[in-house]
């Protein structure tokens, strides 16, 4: 009986050692804004923004007291060069990698952009080449040998460096009531004949999760009213918000960042400015994020 | 909201199916008809990744025709937590489905041995992320009580293989099912 005992307490010992969370890996947070593309203009004066230098410097204070290990790079150092040389220097490093940018995106002949500094010249022309599409972002990641990264990105027209590998993001590219864009499948069954074909179709899983402001076509927003970027802020949110820990595990994992990030922007933001229509992109002021669809999630901090 | 609606549609569809074969006036067709709730583990390794293992709830509905050996329609209610983290701070992640599969039952003894194929939609958690994925499943129940009229109470062992594309995952689960009996599979 003694002996019965005593292997249930082992097992149900074995049983909850296995749940029980890993020490900390090594996290390094690569974090990048631009505000300034053009230094002879002041800030918030196009092509400038206003949030994205502080967007930058909140994430460092927010991802410092997690336990991140932060490099951070503002303004004129942010460049493409030295993106992938940061990126690089990582080869080797068997960390948790979280790649972060808040500054301008681009589209041009179905390709999304990122543009840090240089991407915009003195005349304010825009520099293709000066700027990282999604496939030039994920080989420096490939080519460093980094199996984990996560990648935030609060820029505009985000959405296409969101892989969907075997599942369907039924959150559309452009998002919002007035503009159409509604979410994909009203019932779960309808989902079914496209799931199907995608798994028929596809060949690679995504590499990497990604969270990215807005669509692959639509705009994201900054506002001064919260000095930061609206996405980011609600990130900023979820790293002081117990709530934000949806699954009450005590960890906060990318799904649940992008839950409660998706659902602060609809609360705050979309039902305020949704029928606020822009007239430069022909698009109401509303707008989602998306989350890859990787089978993997991670947890990014524990919450205090 | 869905999963309650697309159960609904099930029954109605299982209801004019098994009315059909219980309305033969010779009552030739034996169909058998259960309702089961199973839990277990599910292994899954994405690969150049860790494994790790989740908890998985599942409700099973089924209507098996012809005995000792027939076929089986079935439809899941699938609920997979997410896993374990492994080191390196990660998990994969949790997802609600729902499956239909067919395949053959036999009677051997007092164990109904299946084995069925089918595929599932399902929608990671937390996401709009929709996505399908074919599977196959040994099945194998035991009858633990007789309630009489052809109503039984099972215990079951499932033991499906999912075929994802992304991730290597199979499970076992344990779990019971109440059973319905009609009369011609009563008859001997």
């Amino acid at each position: 009986m003694k002996r019965a005992t005593a292997s249930l307490i082992s097992l149900a010992a074995m049983l909850l050692l296995g749940c029980a969370m890993p020490e900390p890996p090594k996290r390094i947070a690569l974090l990048y804004g631009v505000s300034k593309y053009n230094s002879s203009l002041n800030e918030g004066v196009y092509p400038n923004l206003s949030a994205p230098d502080d967007d930058v410097n909140a994430m460092e204070a927010g991802l410092l007291s997690k336990g991140w290990e932060v490099r951070k790079k503002i303004n004129g150092v942010a460049s493409k060069t030295q993106i992938k040389a940061d990126i690089a220097a990582l080869a080797g490093s068997n960390a948790i990698v979280l790649f972060y940018f808040s500054g301008h995106g681009v589209s041009y002949n179905d390709t999304a952009y990122i543009c840090p500094y240089g991407a915009i010249d003195s005349s304010n022309n825009l520099l293709l080449y000066e700027c990282i599409t999604p496939k030039e972002l994920y080989s420096y990641l490939k080519l460093a040998g980094l199996g984990h990264a996560i990648i935030i990105l609060d820029s505009c027209y985000s959405g296409a460096f969101v892989e969907e590998g075997p599942s369907i993001d039924a959150i559309p590219p452009v998002f919002g009531v007035n503009d159409k864009g509604y979410i994909k499948y009203k019932l779960f069954l309808d989902a079914g004949p496209e799931a199907f074909w995608q798994y028929i179709s596809y060949s690679q899983s995504p590499s990497y999760v990604t969270l990215s402001a807005a669509g692959s076509k639509e705009l994201s927003y900054e506002t001064s009213s919260w000095g930061h970027g609206v996405f980011t802020y609600a990130v900023l949110n979820a790293m002081e918000d117990p709530k934000a820990d949806l699954d009450k595990d005590s960890y906060v994992d990318s799904s649940e960042l992008f839950e409660y990030s998706r659902n602060y922007l609809n609360k705050y933001w979309n039902n305020i400015y949704k029928n606020n229509y822009d007239t430069d992109s022909g698009q109401y002021a509303d707008y989602h994020p998306h989350l890859s669809g990787s089978p993997r999630e991670y947890a990014l901090w524990k919450n205090d | 909201m869905q999963a309650k609606r697309f159960f609904i549609l099930l029954l109605i569809i299982f209801y004019f199916a098994g009315h059909a074969v219980w309305a033969q006036p010779d009552y030739s067709i034996a169909v058998k008809t259960g309702l089961g709730f199973n839990a277990g583990s599910t292994f899954l390794k994405e690969n150049g990744m860790g494994h790790a293992f989740a908890f998985t709830k599942i409700a099973v509905f089924s209507m098996t025709f012809g005995k000792p050996q027939g076929f089986i329609i079935s439809s899941k209610l699938l609920w997979q937590d997410p896993s374990n983290y492994t080191e390196l701070w990660y998990r994969y992640r949790g997802f609600f489905g729902i499956s239909l599969a067919g395949g053959l039952e036999s009677s051997i003894g007092p164990f109904d041995l299946s084995l069925s194929a089918g595929g599932i939609l399902a929608r990671y958690n937390l996401s709009y992320s929709y996505f399908w994925f074919p599977f196959l499943e040994a099945g194998l129940a035991l009858p633990i009580f007789e309630f009489g009229e052809g109503l039984s109470l099972s215990g079951s062992l499932a033991l499906p293989v999912y075929l994802r594309k992304d991730v290597a995952s199979f499970a076992a689960s344990l779990g019971l099912k109440l059973e319905y009996k009609s009369k011609a599979w009563r008859q001997p």
